[in-house]
């Protein structure tokens, strides 16, 4: 039998860092951010996830981030008891 | 939607209505939020703020005036008070007509010796006055309802009070009512006008004035014509009651500033009618001023200058720059003089905001300078069960219970590296699926929100600062840690997934967290059991505690079957799982074809009867996960050497597998998240983010003494809700509170107990919880069938007295979120029939173990909570009266819900459960409500369609 299916860490870096490579607007700069993060692929694989990614953040339509009805205000008709 | 999931109105027998006193409440407004503090008379002052200005000011008028829109700090009155050398009373109050303003001054002004008074109507009040009612949203339903007011009628020169006491009987609209109801935007705007012109035919068909007045309104530039005219029935009632004001105000000065509304401004009309009018009332003491040339200078029409976009009220800017003309004025009539110094602050705190969603159980957490002071998950507002969409509610909630606004906070830390999550996802698809790309297609949506998640803070929040991100387990492992009471531990994260990691060994050292190994997806403890769980006909990632449940009625005799065939477990606790049995990778159910030949059937379907078969599933998942995590356990001991063990991860929720660590393992103590699910990780990763942008910060400032997180509802909160429904209730005295109820409880009455903060985790504690009486056999199957409409084998959990705990366990320390099973003390079992082959639950469930039977579960185990008089002092006392009562400090604790529904928040919520149900008795914190007292319960939701079987 194996003796472990543990991979090592051995990790005391920082575990938090910024969100602003993701907040970038353009598609090819936002697909490089994101690949550049990948730290579990090889280039190899990379390559072949760039195409999905470019497709897919091509093709998004930003309306699924807006939660349906969800801002409707009190129109003067106070929520009253 | 709510704005809030409080009540922020309430009734008021002289005035109609008023805010609820004494309340801090975050309101949906737009893009974000803005922060409503209101005085123990009920009115939007902030309480305890500092209040030293040489000049006294009593402000009067409606929603303009009471700020709706904006913040406390950020309205007029209050930049005002921050800028000049003067303190304001704010009596502004959201509906109010001049008549309701005038009654406000005259009974609570008097109370603040002042020098002046600021009148500050908006033009449409002068219609109010005609109305013996306002049209409000029914919170209970969202419908339309007409509000009673107190109104005047002018006769004979006679000014007559009419509507006083106000009735509490509200009226139900089936469409909305014009002429109490002011205009509203877009369409509903138009349909208002088109009701507006039939009511104007048949009210107003006089004269061609009138007809003048209705195309004004119709064409968009007014909706208060009749405020120009001063012939009108408005005015004519209006007139008497400004006379009045003037006499009340016994000769002090007073500005009138009446404010216009946005429609006049935009399309660049006049004030001047009815400022024509308004100057009538100008003497040696009274001053009349307009504002709405200043208004014009700084208007844009459509962009917030001035106004609020949505609601129209002052938006920040529009505050200053009444504040600014008011000062003016004020400097140059009465000599008021700006500070020298500014008003003392509160030195700034480092706040920082946690999130996690889009996963599964939703939720926000706040730490103030390393301290976490409030948590709660989106579930609970929104009152859908696991709820994962973007946690808006629980993010205003921790905002409100800091007093802040989103600008103050520091910085946002949400629980994932969304791009890990993304490359384990293409992984995924490449490894196990023919078609990558139609993988990936199956969730691009999800995975899209996830990515944009920064984006959806922004726009929901209107936030601007800096955000972060932590990584999932390493989220878990913090929460696990500087929350514990221990300096030093070894960390043990399991779940289902998050990014790549199932498992993660760590360890901790003051500040510090390490990171020593990791078990990578797909071979993931937390998903093998999650597939067990959805083969045995219960749901994915909130079934799971009703397999640890069901376990001990069933033998492990599939235990070797799985270690042999689904995985293969290392002596570390590592495992791998064999991914042939499993389909959760192909993104379709979480086993296939072959798991159910191993298993030889079908799984179960969810409402179907749960046989022997599920029983012994369930015994044996449970005896391969405790092995694992056993191993897990002793391995990192090996790897660390530490005393302690922190843990935290769905998986540590097992509170089965909890408790042996305590026996099998080397660790002298332990510490599990009472938040551990996907929940607790936005605690963990805005302790995470803390602690290392200050690692010198001694790690103690985090530990958390309770898991009342949650928002807790005052007694002027829970008055304002009972009174305002009209329900019948007892108030209890403060001392005898713990006694009441025991006794209730020693009758056998189920008791829906509400009280203080509530608890964050999936674990009720007392804070939202039924109780009933343990020493009953009868108890389990009457919460289960009666109370609760859930499966008759679900067991019921203890809650003690901290003292007691060797007495009626085997256990020797506290216990105090719930996460703990062990056996019941054997002194007091009870020698019991062999139940082998049988296969009726009821009949297993129904045999009397010990002598506290109802929380003795079939194997003689309980699952703890204790409590000790520092953690929730009225449990305990509850607890000591029954203990005297009946010699047992030990009740049935089980959370306060129906089955599938999230636990109750709210009063509201409470209540509803309550009469939903055979509940007989409701603790609303010093509130005691008798269902027998309570009239018929109108049921508007069929909960038992809402609410499904998890």
């Amino acid at each position: 039998m194996k003796q472990s299916f543990y991979i090592d860490i051995n990790e005391s870096k920082n575990f938090t860092k910024s969100a602003s490579n993701v907040e970038v607007g353009k598609v090819d700069q936002l697909v490089e951010n994101l690949l550049k993060e990948f730290d579990h692929s090889s280039e190899e694989e990379k390559n072949k996830y760039r195409p999905i990614l470019k497709k897919w953040l091509s093709n998004m339509d930003e309306a699924i981030l807006h939660q349906a009805d969800e801002q409707k205000t009190r129109d003067f008709i106070y929520e009253m008891f | 939607m709510k704005t809030t999931f409080r009540q922020t109105i309430q009734y008021d027998s002289e005035l109609g209505h008023k805010y609820v006193p004494n309340q801090t409440a975050c309101l949906k407004y737009g893009k974000g939020t803005y922060l409503v503090e209101t005085d123990e008379n009920g009115f939007r002052n902030t309480p305890n703020k500092i209040r030293d200005g040489k000049l006294k000011i009593v402000c009067i008028g409606d929603s303009y005036v009471a700020g709706d829109g904006v913040s406390n700090k950020y309205r007029f009155t209050d930049l005002l008070e921050k800028e000049y050398d003067c303190e304001v009373l704010n009596l502004g109050v959201s509906g109010y007509g001049i008549d309701q303003q005038l009654l406000a001054y005259e009974k609570y002004a008097k109370s603040f010796e002042h020098d002046l008074v600021l009148f500050c109507p908006f033009m449409g009040d002068v219609q109010r006055n005609l109305l013996p009612a306002r049209q409000g949203m029914d919170r209970k339903t969202g419908g339309k309802m007409l509000i009673p007011k107190p109104y005047f009628t002018f006769e004979n020169d006679r000014l007559t009070l009419n509507n006083v006491p106000v009735p509490k009987e509200k009226e139900r609209l089936s469409k909305p009512d014009s002429q109490a109801e002011l205009p509203m935007a877009g369409i509903r705007g138009k349909l208002s006008q088109v009701d507006t012109l039939k009511t104007f035919v048949k009210k107003y068909r006089k004269s061609k004035d009138d007809w003048k007045a209705y195309l004004r309104r119709a064409k968009n530039t007014t909706s208060y014509p009749e405020t120009d005219d001063i012939n009108s029935p408005a005015w004519q009632i209006t007139i008497p009651i400004i006379e009045r004001l003037k006499k009340s105000v016994e000769g002090k000065p007073m500005l009138i500033l009446p404010l216009p509304q946005r429609k006049v401004i935009d399309y660049g009309e006049t004030t001047k009618h009815y400022m024509s009018i308004f100057r009538k009332f100008e003497d040696e003491n009274t001053t009349v001023f307009d504002i709405g040339d200043e208004f014009k200078k700084h208007n844009k029409p459509a962009e917030e200058t001035v106004f609020l976009n949505i609601c129209w009220h002052l938006s920040h800017n529009g505050n200053k720059i009444v504040a600014d003309r008011i000062g003016q004025i004020l400097s140059d009539k009465h000599g008021l003089e700006k500070r020298g110094a500014a008003l003392k602050t509160e030195s700034k705190k480092e706040r920082i905001l946690g999130i996690s969603c889009f996963y599964h159980d939703s939720a926000a957490s706040i730490i103030v300078d390393g301290q976490v002071t409030a948590a709660a998950q989106e579930e609970r507002f929104t009152r859908v069960k696991h709820d994962k969409s973007f946690p808006l509610n629980a993010i205003n909630y921790c905002l409100e219970e800091e007093k802040i606004s989103i600008h103050d906070v520091s910085r946002i830390v949400y629980y994932d590296y969304e791009s890990w999550t993304i490359e384990r996802t293409l992984w995924n698809g490449h490894e196990y699926n023919e078609d990558p790309s139609a993988f990936f297609d199956s969730v691009k949506d999800s995975l899209f929100k996830k990515l944009k998640l920064p984006k959806i803070i922004r726009e929901r929040t209107g936030y601007t600062g800096e955000i972060e991100k932590c990584q999932h387990h390493v989220s878990h492992a913090a929460g696990a840690y500087y929350p514990s009471p221990f300096t030093e531990a070894a960390i043990l994260v399991i779940d289902g997934v998050g990014e790549w990691a199932c498992t993660t060994i760590g360890k901790a050292s003051g500040s510090k967290i390490e990171i020593l190994k990791q078990q990578r997806y797909p071979h993931s403890l937390g998903l093998l059991y999650s597939a067990l769980t959805y083969y045995t006909g219960f749901k994915v990632n909130s079934g799971e505690y009703k397999l640890m449940g069901l376990a001990p009625y069933g033998d492990p005799i599939y235990a070797d079957r799985i270690k042999n065939q689904l995985l293969t477990i290392a002596d570390d606790g590592s495992i791998e799982l064999d991914m042939s049995y499993f389909s959760f990778q192909k993104g379709e159910a979480m086993t296939n074809e072959k798991f159910e030949e191993l298993f030889e059937g079908p799984a179960r379907d969810a409402e179907s009867q749960i046989t022997m078969r599920e029983m012994n599933l369930a015994a044996s998942i449970q005896a391969v996960t405790e092995e694992i995590v056993m191993k897990m356990a002793n391995h990192a001991h090996e790897l660390t050497g530490c005393d302690n063990l922190v843990m935290s991860g769905g998986v540590a929720l097992n509170c089965v597998s909890n408790g042996i660590l305590f026996d099998q393992t080397p660790f002298k103590d332990f510490y599990f998240q009472p938040a551990s699910g996907d929940a607790g990780g936005a605690m963990g990763c805005a302790l995470m983010s803390y602690f290392e942008h200050h690692p010198d910060v001694d790690k103690t400032v985090a530990q958390q003494s309770s898991a009342y997180l949650g928002p807790e509802f005052s007694e002027h909160e829970i008055a304002a809700y009972l009174d305002s429904m009209n329900y019948p209730y007892q108030k209890m005295d403060a001392e005898t509170r713990g006694a009441t109820i025991a006794n209730l409880l020693n009758e056998n009455l189920v008791i829906g107990h509400f009280d203080e903060r509530m608890e964050f985790g999936p674990r009720a504690l007392g804070a939202r919880s039924i109780m009933g009486n343990p020493l009953n056999p009868e108890m389990q199957s009457k919460l289960n069938l009666k109370i609760k409409y859930r499966e008759s084998f679900r067991p019921f959990a203890p809650i003690y007295l901290e003292e007691r705990t060797s007495e009626y366990f085997d256990f020797d320390r506290p216990s105090p979120y719930m996460l703990i099973v062990r056996q019941v003390n054997e002194k007091l079992l009870h020698p019991t029939q062999s139940n082998e082959g049988e296969e009726d639950l009821l009949k297993i469930i129904n045999q009397v173990r010990s002598e506290i039977p109802a929380i003795t579960h079939v194997d003689n185990s309980a699952r703890l909570q204790s409590v000790n008089r520092e953690q929730n002092k009225n449990i305990h006392d509850i607890l000591s009266e029954f203990e005297k009562l009946t010699g047992k400090g030990v009740l049935i604790n089980t959370s306060f819900n129906v089955r599938g529904e999230p636990i109750v928040c709210t009063p509201e919520d409470a209540y509803r459960c309550f009469m939903r149900t055979e509940m007989d008795v409701l603790v609303l914190g010093d509130y005691l409500l008798r269902k027998e007292d309570q009239p018929e319960f109108e049921d508007h939701d069929n909960w038992r369609e809402t609410f499904v079987l998890d």
